[in-house]
Protein backbone atom coordinates (compact mmCIF):
# COMPACT_ATOMS: atom_id res chain seq x y z
CA UNK A 1 0.00 0.00 0.00
CA UNK A 2 2.82 2.38 0.90
CA UNK A 3 4.49 1.66 -2.42
CA UNK A 4 1.29 2.49 -4.27
CA UNK A 5 0.86 5.76 -2.33
CA UNK A 6 4.46 6.71 -2.99
CA UNK A 7 4.02 5.87 -6.64
CA UNK A 8 0.98 8.13 -7.02
CA UNK A 9 2.64 10.92 -5.03
CA UNK A 10 5.57 10.72 -7.41
CA UNK A 11 3.22 10.74 -10.40
CA UNK A 12 1.45 13.82 -8.99
CA UNK A 13 4.78 15.56 -8.47
CA UNK A 14 5.87 14.71 -12.02
CA UNK A 15 2.60 16.11 -13.33
CA UNK A 16 3.10 19.37 -11.41
CA UNK A 17 6.64 19.67 -12.76
CA UNK A 18 5.34 19.01 -16.27
CA UNK A 19 2.64 21.71 -15.94
CA UNK A 20 5.21 24.19 -14.65
CA UNK A 21 7.54 23.34 -17.54
CA UNK A 22 4.76 23.83 -20.11
CA UNK A 23 3.76 27.09 -18.46
CA UNK A 24 7.36 28.28 -18.50
CA UNK A 25 7.56 27.53 -22.22
CA UNK A 26 4.32 29.34 -23.03
CA UNK A 27 4.89 32.31 -20.71
CA UNK A 28 8.68 32.70 -20.49
CA UNK A 29 8.37 36.24 -19.14
CA UNK A 30 6.04 35.44 -16.28
CA UNK A 31 7.45 36.62 -12.98
CA UNK A 32 8.56 33.67 -10.85
CA UNK A 33 10.19 33.64 -7.49
CA UNK A 34 13.39 31.57 -7.58
CA UNK A 35 12.95 28.17 -5.95
CA UNK A 36 9.19 28.67 -5.76
CA UNK A 37 7.52 25.42 -4.83
CA UNK A 38 5.37 23.83 -7.50
CA UNK A 39 2.45 23.68 -5.07
CA UNK A 40 2.69 27.42 -4.40
CA UNK A 41 2.87 28.15 -8.10
CA UNK A 42 -0.21 26.03 -8.85
CA UNK A 43 -2.18 27.54 -5.99
CA UNK A 44 -1.28 31.11 -6.85
CA UNK A 45 -1.94 30.62 -10.54
CA UNK A 46 -5.62 30.21 -9.90
CA UNK A 47 -7.07 33.64 -10.74
CA UNK A 48 -10.32 33.13 -12.63
CA UNK A 49 -10.67 34.79 -16.02
CA UNK A 50 -13.56 36.98 -14.86
CA UNK A 51 -11.51 38.55 -12.07
CA UNK A 52 -10.91 42.29 -12.43
CA UNK A 53 -7.37 43.65 -12.62
CA UNK A 54 -6.90 47.25 -11.45
CA UNK A 55 -4.02 49.71 -11.54
CA UNK A 56 -3.93 53.28 -10.26
CA UNK A 57 -2.97 56.24 -12.42
CA UNK A 58 -3.58 57.32 -15.97
CA UNK A 59 -2.31 53.95 -17.25
CA UNK A 60 -0.56 55.23 -20.37
CA UNK A 61 2.09 53.05 -21.99
CA UNK A 62 4.78 55.33 -20.59
CA UNK A 63 3.40 55.07 -17.05
CA UNK A 64 3.46 51.28 -17.26
CA UNK A 65 7.12 51.30 -18.29
CA UNK A 66 8.09 53.71 -15.50
CA UNK A 67 6.34 51.67 -12.79
CA UNK A 68 8.35 50.53 -9.80
CA UNK A 69 10.23 47.29 -10.50
CA UNK A 70 8.92 47.05 -14.06
CA UNK A 71 11.14 45.49 -16.71
CA UNK A 72 10.91 45.22 -20.48
CA UNK A 73 12.24 42.10 -22.15
CA UNK A 74 13.90 41.83 -25.57
CA UNK A 75 10.46 41.42 -27.17
CA UNK A 76 9.27 44.64 -25.58
CA UNK A 77 7.00 42.87 -23.13
CA UNK A 78 6.44 44.01 -19.57
CA UNK A 79 7.09 42.11 -16.37
CA UNK A 80 6.73 43.12 -12.75
CA UNK A 81 3.76 45.42 -13.24
CA UNK A 82 1.97 45.82 -9.93
CA UNK A 83 -1.84 45.45 -10.14
CA UNK A 84 -4.67 44.48 -7.81
CA UNK A 85 -6.78 41.41 -8.55
CA UNK A 86 -8.63 38.68 -6.69
CA UNK A 87 -11.44 36.23 -7.41
CA UNK A 88 -15.01 37.50 -6.97
CA UNK A 89 -14.05 40.98 -5.75
CA UNK A 90 -15.69 44.19 -6.96
CA UNK A 91 -13.75 47.07 -8.50
CA UNK A 92 -14.56 49.15 -5.40
CA UNK A 93 -13.07 46.50 -3.13
CA UNK A 94 -10.00 45.91 -5.29
CA UNK A 95 -9.19 49.62 -5.39
CA UNK A 96 -9.41 50.26 -1.63
CA UNK A 97 -5.61 50.10 -1.27
CA UNK A 98 -4.95 52.25 -4.36
CA UNK A 99 -4.58 55.97 -3.50
CA UNK A 100 -4.60 57.26 -7.11
CA UNK A 101 -7.64 59.30 -8.12
CA UNK A 102 -7.85 57.53 -11.48
CA UNK A 103 -7.77 53.76 -11.92
CA UNK A 104 -7.54 51.54 -14.99
CA UNK A 105 -9.69 48.41 -15.03
CA UNK A 106 -9.60 45.29 -17.16
CA UNK A 107 -10.16 41.58 -16.59
CA UNK A 108 -7.75 38.67 -16.31
CA UNK A 109 -9.46 37.20 -19.40
CA UNK A 110 -8.58 40.26 -21.49
CA UNK A 111 -4.98 40.11 -20.30
CA UNK A 112 -4.72 36.40 -21.13
CA UNK A 113 -6.23 36.99 -24.58
CA UNK A 114 -3.26 39.22 -25.40
CA UNK A 115 -0.72 36.74 -24.07
CA UNK A 116 -0.27 38.12 -20.59
CA UNK A 117 -0.75 36.68 -17.14
CA UNK A 118 -1.59 37.91 -13.66
CA UNK A 119 -0.03 36.14 -10.68
CA UNK A 120 -1.20 36.86 -7.11
CA UNK A 121 1.55 38.11 -4.81
CA UNK A 122 -0.30 39.56 -1.83
CA UNK A 123 1.53 41.66 0.73
CA UNK A 124 0.66 42.36 4.39
CA UNK A 125 -0.66 45.81 3.41
CA UNK A 126 -2.21 44.79 0.10
CA UNK A 127 -3.79 41.33 -0.02
CA UNK A 128 -4.98 41.92 -3.60
CA UNK A 129 -1.50 42.64 -4.93
CA UNK A 130 -0.56 40.76 -8.12
CA UNK A 131 2.12 40.87 -10.78
CA UNK A 132 1.18 41.41 -14.41
CA UNK A 133 3.52 40.32 -17.22
CA UNK A 134 3.73 39.22 -20.84
CA UNK A 135 2.12 42.17 -22.66
CA UNK A 136 3.56 45.25 -24.31
CA UNK A 137 3.15 48.72 -22.75
CA UNK A 138 0.89 49.72 -25.64
CA UNK A 139 -1.36 46.70 -25.08
CA UNK A 140 -1.43 47.47 -21.36
CA UNK A 141 -2.58 51.01 -22.14
CA UNK A 142 -5.28 49.71 -24.47
CA UNK A 143 -6.54 47.29 -21.82
CA UNK A 144 -6.49 49.68 -18.86
CA UNK A 145 -7.82 52.84 -20.54
CA UNK A 146 -9.99 54.82 -20.48
CA UNK A 147 -9.49 55.07 -16.75
CA UNK A 148 -12.31 55.73 -14.30
CA UNK A 149 -12.51 57.72 -11.05
CA UNK A 150 -11.35 55.59 -8.12
CA UNK A 151 -14.67 54.70 -6.41
CA UNK A 152 -13.00 55.07 -3.01
CA UNK A 153 -11.88 58.66 -3.61
CA UNK A 154 -14.40 61.43 -2.84
CA UNK B 1 32.04 90.49 -2.09
CA UNK B 2 29.36 92.90 -0.91
CA UNK B 3 28.51 93.73 -4.52
CA UNK B 4 27.98 90.02 -5.34
CA UNK B 5 25.78 89.56 -2.29
CA UNK B 6 23.71 92.58 -3.28
CA UNK B 7 23.21 91.12 -6.76
CA UNK B 8 21.65 88.01 -5.21
CA UNK B 9 19.28 89.92 -2.95
CA UNK B 10 15.63 89.19 -3.66
CA UNK B 11 13.67 92.33 -4.30
CA UNK B 12 10.20 92.95 -2.87
CA UNK B 13 8.86 92.61 -6.41
CA UNK B 14 10.52 89.23 -6.90
CA UNK B 15 9.12 88.01 -3.59
CA UNK B 16 5.66 89.19 -4.65
CA UNK B 17 5.98 87.26 -7.93
CA UNK B 18 7.03 84.10 -6.09
CA UNK B 19 4.02 84.47 -3.77
CA UNK B 20 1.66 84.96 -6.70
CA UNK B 21 3.01 81.93 -8.56
CA UNK B 22 2.54 79.85 -5.44
CA UNK B 23 -1.00 81.07 -4.83
CA UNK B 24 -2.03 80.24 -8.41
CA UNK B 25 -1.20 76.54 -8.04
CA UNK B 26 -3.70 73.80 -7.20
CA UNK B 27 -4.55 74.08 -3.48
CA UNK B 28 -2.37 72.02 -1.14
CA UNK B 29 -1.20 70.15 0.64
CA UNK B 30 0.66 68.29 -2.03
CA UNK B 31 1.74 64.83 -0.94
CA UNK B 32 4.20 62.68 -2.83
CA UNK B 33 3.17 59.06 -3.37
CA UNK B 34 5.97 56.87 -4.71
CA UNK B 35 5.03 53.43 -6.00
CA UNK B 36 6.73 50.78 -3.88
CA UNK B 37 7.26 53.23 -1.00
CA UNK B 38 3.84 54.63 -0.10
CA UNK B 39 1.66 52.28 -2.11
CA UNK B 40 1.50 49.45 -4.64
CA UNK B 41 -0.58 48.80 -7.77
CA UNK B 42 -0.56 52.40 -8.95
CA UNK B 43 1.91 54.76 -10.57
CA UNK B 44 3.75 57.45 -8.61
CA UNK B 45 1.93 60.76 -8.31
CA UNK B 46 1.42 63.89 -6.24
CA UNK B 47 -1.87 64.01 -4.36
CA UNK B 48 -3.30 67.53 -4.19
CA UNK B 49 -5.70 68.72 -1.50
CA UNK B 50 -7.27 66.59 1.17
CA UNK B 51 -10.38 64.40 1.59
CA UNK B 52 -13.40 66.41 0.40
CA UNK B 53 -11.30 69.12 -1.22
CA UNK B 54 -8.99 66.75 -3.03
CA UNK B 55 -7.87 67.96 -6.47
CA UNK B 56 -6.55 66.17 -9.52
CA UNK B 57 -3.45 64.00 -9.13
CA UNK B 58 -0.23 65.24 -10.70
CA UNK B 59 1.73 62.61 -12.63
CA UNK B 60 5.26 63.62 -13.57
CA UNK B 61 7.21 62.40 -16.56
CA UNK B 62 10.92 61.72 -16.25
CA UNK B 63 11.10 62.65 -12.56
CA UNK B 64 13.06 60.65 -10.02
CA UNK B 65 11.50 59.94 -6.62
CA UNK B 66 13.63 62.74 -5.18
CA UNK B 67 12.44 65.14 -7.89
CA UNK B 68 8.81 64.31 -7.13
CA UNK B 69 9.34 64.65 -3.37
CA UNK B 70 10.97 68.05 -3.91
CA UNK B 71 8.15 69.33 -6.13
CA UNK B 72 5.45 68.11 -3.75
CA UNK B 73 7.18 69.59 -0.70
CA UNK B 74 7.79 72.88 -2.51
CA UNK B 75 4.03 73.55 -2.34
CA UNK B 76 4.31 73.66 1.45
CA UNK B 77 7.95 74.76 1.76
CA UNK B 78 7.80 77.92 -0.37
CA UNK B 79 4.94 79.59 1.57
CA UNK B 80 6.81 78.73 4.77
CA UNK B 81 10.02 80.26 3.44
CA UNK B 82 8.15 83.38 2.34
CA UNK B 83 6.63 83.72 5.81
CA UNK B 84 10.09 83.34 7.33
CA UNK B 85 11.46 86.06 5.03
CA UNK B 86 8.61 88.37 6.08
CA UNK B 87 9.37 87.62 9.74
CA UNK B 88 13.06 88.34 9.23
CA UNK B 89 12.23 91.62 7.41
CA UNK B 90 10.28 92.66 10.50
CA UNK B 91 13.17 91.69 12.80
CA UNK B 92 15.62 93.70 10.67
CA UNK B 93 13.25 96.66 10.63
CA UNK B 94 12.89 96.54 14.42
CA UNK B 95 16.67 96.30 14.87
CA UNK B 96 17.20 99.30 12.58
CA UNK B 97 14.64 101.28 14.54
CA UNK B 98 16.31 100.30 17.81
CA UNK B 99 19.70 101.31 16.40
CA UNK B 100 18.38 104.70 15.31
CA UNK B 101 16.84 105.25 18.74
CA UNK B 102 20.11 104.17 20.40
CA UNK B 103 22.21 106.52 18.22
CA UNK B 104 19.83 109.43 18.85
CA UNK B 105 19.77 108.83 22.59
Amino acid sequence: MEKITAHFEQQAENLKEFILEVDTTIFPNRLRTPNVKTETFLTTNALPSDAYACRGGTCTAKRFVSGSGVKLDSQGKLSGVSVNSAPSQSVKELTTTIPNRQVGITTVAEIRKTGGEVIPSGTPTNPYHCMLSGITPQTAEELFTPTIRNPNVK
Amino acid sequence: MIQNEEKNVLTREELKQITERCEKTTPGPWISYIEGREHTSGSSFIMTGESDSRGEDIELSGATADDQDFIAHARQDIPQLLKEIERLYKVISQLRQTRVEWVEA
